[in-house]
């Protein structure tokens, strides 16, 4: 997925320490470290479309994170850190999952959290009648399918029980080991059921809303400000910061807004970067030691339509893939601080390996359109590229139209469309024939396989018509499989084959442009989605 | 008088009712839904189906028409698709009110500016203070509001740090200067000029030669004498600037972090949230039609020749 499409980032997973020490100070070990008094991180955000955790799936997650916690979170060392539960069980057909949960865990207003908590939730955000998207995160669970289109009305009939105060036990309708990635996500969070019951709708404002994470919401003026203070009630390890100052920008003018204000001290932290600006920052003494790139789990890509000529020549693929020049891309969309990939699918997930990549170079290109029938491009059909006007799309189309022509001899035409305009003429590919496309890229939601290879082409998520059986099977087999060892030997394979057929061409992976102030240290980035972890954040004396 | 309003007034509700009708329509007819992903995970078709239901999307059209219609005329104009929980009345009432605030304190800026260097232009017609002030207001009519804050921002906010960068903290507050200040600069110029020219033309007007006759002051000519001709058209120029100006500007609240309404429209077009720029535009049409109304009345004052019967 890919509402961030304007924020980006580099490829330091994890290692932030070096990068937010005073520049002109000497590293000084953690425990002599001066702490400021005012333990207050000032950013700024995008109004949240809902703080409901059943409700939230686009940007939202972010700030939802912060006020509740589910299970258990994934950083990117892939270690699970538990929070509303101590432990999971896994029975030895896959089918049941028994967590235990956390008896300390508290909502903010004292009362427990419990199974049922998440028995309610999770079944509530299933409801037809609450019409949630994020439901599609539930559909591995036994009879959640059936109840999210409304033909099984007995909700008791879904695989969620809470056997008793503490213990939840979820049965699947199939062995799903990508639950794992699954369970620990926002949209998987509970919601206090006696404030949701009480206030309806508007239990998620300022006053009412109760949540069980590190922060509580003190304020929240509409498009304007949201304030969370730390919740002196937690039941673990509580946050050093004490207060977090949400100012509240308007999407379209987010990431100037966000940049501005950084630069104007009047914010600790930025998310973003506008382009025009890159070049300065990394050129600016100071500014430029600040600015780091996050990698995400997220690529961009083409698409073609396999299943017609010329596209339906695996040669004719190859020979664009080959032609691009990535490095120059990458420079012209984002001043190289995205980074260049000529596989699809981003590190960890399995079956990545760069070395699937096609061995040949652009040199190769030629001859192979030419092995296909259209040598120096003569006889090449009119073609056209398609893509939605997000940020860089424009530029990027353009770029390809010329290494194409150069390399290949072959001229697209260029469509680019309104966004939404663009969604409904990809969905309606289905069925219908096209040259190739590029959208916003795609975001892993959670970190398995899964969310590539079966939704892109087991669930024919990108229309591309491409019909490999011998890759269908693999991935199909490999995403019930319980043996990991297994499971990744069977991604790998196909991965194998992705790469050498190329029904698709991996351009990039994105990155997030972060910023942050000397005096902001240890603020974690996730790889998945761009989450940043707030709890271990601290504010140096400055 | 009263039976002219009243029948300005009546003349609203076919125009509303083809403004809606429109509207309605051109929504439907545009490619791409409110639930249609924009970059974001698929949609899976249940959820879909789900959220079309429950928003009467899966109605007839002509039902759809005739129930939002309903439901607008007993001040309900639903619930917002994007915002989840919220409705297009909330919506309203928090926004609207700050753009027009903004709004009207950006007029008032660009009358109490625009309308004395105009005249000043005028009355020192050719002259130094003349070209300069009007090479000024080609200047403002020129620069895209947005242009202007952004420049405003970068220098007062980021590089001075006299103002903060964005954000919205009431009239009266420093927020509140950038975004005051480009949203009356085309007016402002506009209405200067406007002004300009009409001193020039009721200056040179019969009574006025009488008055200077007389020996009375430069001054007292104007402002006693001339200035209430000349402002018949800058009140019509003024009240077509000033529907645009308190409807919200997206620009202007977008560059500098307001959550005013003018936003709100072109955000919700973009995310196709049929409710919300419905009732946004219905009350832009509302307002745009009284402020004309408004200005028509204000010439009965200004002109006692001027009479609605």
């Amino acid at each position: 997925m890919s509402w961030r499409s304007t924020s980006v980032g580099f490829m330091v997973v994890g290692v932030v320490v070096a990068l937010v020490i005073p520049v002109f100070a000497t590293p000084r070990p953690v425990s002599q470290v001066n702490l400021a008094s005012d333990q207050t991180l000032r950013m700024v955000i995008r109004e949240p479309t809902s703080m409901d955790p059943n409700l939230a799936g686009d940007h939202s997650i972010w700030y939802v994170d912060q006020v509740f916690e589910g299970l258990y979170k994934i950083l990117d060392d892939g270690n699970v850190r538990w929070l509303g539960a101590k432990s999971m069980e896994i029975s030895k057909d896959g089918l049941t999952w028994t967590f235990r949960l956390n008896p300390a865990a508290r909502w903010s207003d004292g009362k427990p959290v419990t199974a049922s908590d998440y028995e309610w939730s999770w079944k509530r955000a299933m409801d037809p009648k609450l019409a949630s998207d994020v439901a599609s995160f539930y559909v591995a669970i036994k009879g959640a399918d059936d109840y999210i289109s409304g033909k099984l009305k007995d909700s008791s009939q879904i695989g969620i029980k809470a056997l008793d105060a503490y213990t939840l036990q979820v049965t699947m309708a199939e062995p799903a080991p990508y639950f794992r990635a699954v369970a620990g996500l926002t949209y998987l969070y509970p919601v206090p059921r006696h404030v949701v019951e009480k206030y309806g709708d508007k239990w998620t404002e300022a006053g009412n809303i109760v949540g069980n994470g590190v922060f509580t919401m003190q304020s929240w003026k509409h498009d304007q400000e949201m304030v969370l203070v730390r919740n002196e009630s937690y039941w673990g390890k509580r946050p050093t910061l004490q207060k977090v100052i949400f100012r509240i920008a308007p999407a379209g003018e987010l990431c100037g807004a966000d940049f501005r204000a950084y630069e104007a001290n009047e914010t600790d932290f930025a998310m973003c970067v506008p382009t025009a600006d890159i070049d300065r920052v990394m050129h600016h003494p100071q500014m430029s030691k600040e600015l780091t790139a996050e990698l995400l789990s997220a690529s961009q890509f083409l698409v073609f339509d396999t299943g017609r000529a010329p596209w339906n020549d695996a040669r004719v693929r190859q020979a664009f893939n080959l032609a691009i020049d990535r490095e120059k891309v990458v420079r012209a969309l984002s001043r190289g601080l995205f980074k260049p990939t000529k596989v699809l699918v981003p590190p960890g997930i399995q079956g990545y390996d760069p070395g699937h990549a096609l061995q040949m170079t652009a040199a190769d290109a030629g001859r192979l359109l030419g092995e296909a029938g259209y040598a120096g491009g003569r006889g090449f059909p009119d073609f056209k590229l398609t893509a939605p006007d997000i940020r860089g799309n424009r530029t990027l189309a353009e770029l390809l139209q010329q290494m194409w022509k150069e390399t290949l001899g072959v001229t697209a035409q260029i469509e680019i469309m309104e966004p939404k305009a663009f969604s409904a003429w990809r969905s309606a590919r289905k069925n219908q024939p096209f040259d190739m496309y590029t959208r916003g890229g795609w975001w892993s939601d959670y970190e398995d396989p899964t969310n590539w290879y079966n939704i892109f082409f087991v669930d024919g998520w990108l229309n591309s018509h491409w019909q490999h059986e011998q890759f269908l099977q693999l991935v199909k087999a490999a995403a019930p499989e319980l043996n990991k060892a297994k499971r990744i030997a069977l991604y790998d394979q196909a991965d194998r084959i992705l790469e050498r057929e190329s029904p698709t061409i991996g351009l990039w992976y994105f990155t997030d442009y972060w910023m942050r102030k000397p005096w902001l240290k240890d603020l974690q980035h996730t790889r998945i989605l761009g989450f940043f972890w707030l709890r271990d954040a601290v504010i140096l004396a400055h | 008088m009263r039976g002219y309003v009243l029948r300005r007034l009546l003349a609203l509700i076919p125009t509303l009712l083809l403004i809606y009708t429109i509207v309605f329509f051109l929504m439907r007819a545009t490619p791409g839904g409110p639930w249609d992903e924009t970059g974001t995970r698929p949609v899976f078709p249940e959820v879909k189906a789900n959220l079309m239901k429950k928003y009467h999307l899966t109605d007839p059209l002509w039902k759809q028409y005739v129930d939002y219609l309903a439901g607008a005329l007993h001040g309900d104009l639903g619930p917002s698709y994007r915002q989840r929980g919220r409705t297009v009345n909330e919506i309203i009432a928090d926004f609207f009110p700050i753009s027009l605030r903004l709004g009207l304190a950006a007029m008032a800026v660009a009358i109490g500016c625009g309308v004395p260097l105009g005249f000043l232009a005028a009355v020192r017609q050719d002259t130094r203070v003349d070209r300069g002030l009007m090479f000024l207001a080609v200047i403002g009519i020129s620069t895209p509001s947005f242009v202007v804050a952004t420049v405003l921002i970068v220098v007062f906010g980021v590089y001075l740090r006299w103002v903060p960068t964005s954000g919205w903290a009431g009239l009266l507050s420093r927020q509140a200067l950038i975004p005051v200040f480009a949203l009356a600069l085309w007016p402002l110029a506009a209405v200067a000029r406007y002004a300009r020219s009409s001193m020039l033309d009721v200056i040179r007007a019969d009574y006025v030669r009488t008055a200077k006759a007389k020996g009375l002051r430069e001054l007292a000519i104007v402002v006693r004498h001339a200035a209430k001709n000349a402002l018949i058209p800058v009140v019509t120029i003024a009240g077509v600037y000033l529907a645009f100006v308190v409807t919200g500007s997206f620009y202007v609240e977008s560059v500098t972090g307001v959550p005013g309404l003018g936003r709100y429209l072109v955000l919700s077009i973009s995310a196709r949230d049929y409710p919300v720029i419905m009732g946004t535009t219905l009350l832009l049409a509302i307002i745009v039609m009284v402020v004309n109304l408004i200005v028509d009345l204000s010439y009965a004052l200004l002109d006692p020749r001027i009479r609605y019967e």
